[in-house]
């Protein structure tokens, strides 16, 4: 599991950054992007294993993002993680309704969002 | 002498927390001796806010509502990760009351988040040399 491909999709800089740190150490291959537009033109080629996703960004955001993911039949196998900020918890259903397989709440915690990501890859419907 | 009246709305809701403690689960990263990646993320968090600051007051010139909600969303979400809880509480009051606090309330409310955002800095600076 450790090796496979995770594409990080975060706005905010501090939290891509954060992200990709803990993540590599814990033997995920990372991409990191600032934006939804970038992210979709990178899937085809890199096809993650799972997508980690901010709901709120400027321009397209998460929940559109999933849904074009999720209505492609090349693309839907793809685990979509949504991270959404704790205080909106109307966020959490937002995601799952556009097809999210599931989401994080942030801050992310460093401890344990491998073993988070590490879960939903071992999903079956992930295989 | 008359008590001043006590004041309503978003800005009278004062932050009690403390301004900065990093986090634990960044601390261990010190603790395991890699304080350079929190020195990379503090310095970037710095950054990244002020850009976001000026931004907010770019929206708030423009009367855009909708932009300061942003704007203070992702701010706060930076400031949470890294333990910047008055910053981002303040933050989080932009973006709860950005669509119907009178203007000169959210005026108060981005200069404190500027206040807050440079204490916040320079107690950085004191730990971390950032």
């Amino acid at each position: 599991m450790a090796g496979e491909t995770i594409l990080v999709v975060d706005d905010a800089t501090v939290n891509l950054k954060l992200t990709d740190i803990v993540l590599r150490k814990e033997g995920f291959r990372v991409h990191a992007v600032a934006d939804a537009e970038q992210a979709l033109h990178m899937i085809p080629e890199l096809h993650p294993s799972l997508i980690l996703a901010d709901i709120q960004m400027p321009g397209m955001d998460g929940l559109e993002m999933t849904r074009r993911i999720k209505g492609n039949p090349a693309m839907r196998d793809i685990v979509v993680v949504a991270l959404t900020a704790c205080a909106m918890k109307e966020d959490e259903q937002r995601a799952l309704d556009a097809g999210c397989d599931g989401y994080i709440t942030k801050p992310i915690d460093t401890h344990t969002l491998g073993s988070q990501i590490r879960e939903y890859l071992a999903r079956p419907d992930s295989m | 002498m008359t008590p001043e009246p006590r004041r309503q709305g978003a800005v009278a809701e004062r932050e009690t927390q403390e301004l900065w403690k990093l986090p634990d689960s960044l601390l261990e990263f010190v603790d395991s001796g890699d304080e350079e990646m929190i020195v990379e993320i503090l310095t970037l968090f710095q950054h990244d806010s002020a850009e976001r600051l000026r931004d907010l007051n770019v929206a708030l010139a423009n009367k855009d509502r909708d932009a300061i909600r942003k704007q203070a969303h992702t701010l706060k979400g930076a400031a949470l990760q890294v333990g910047a809880m008055a910053l981002s509480s303040v933050c989080l009051q932009l973006e709860k009351h950005a669509d119907r606090t009178p203007e000169p309330e959210l005026l108060e409310l981005v200069c404190r988040a500027w206040e807050y955002y440079e204490r916040t800095c320079r107690e950085m600076l004191q730990a971390y040399h950032t």
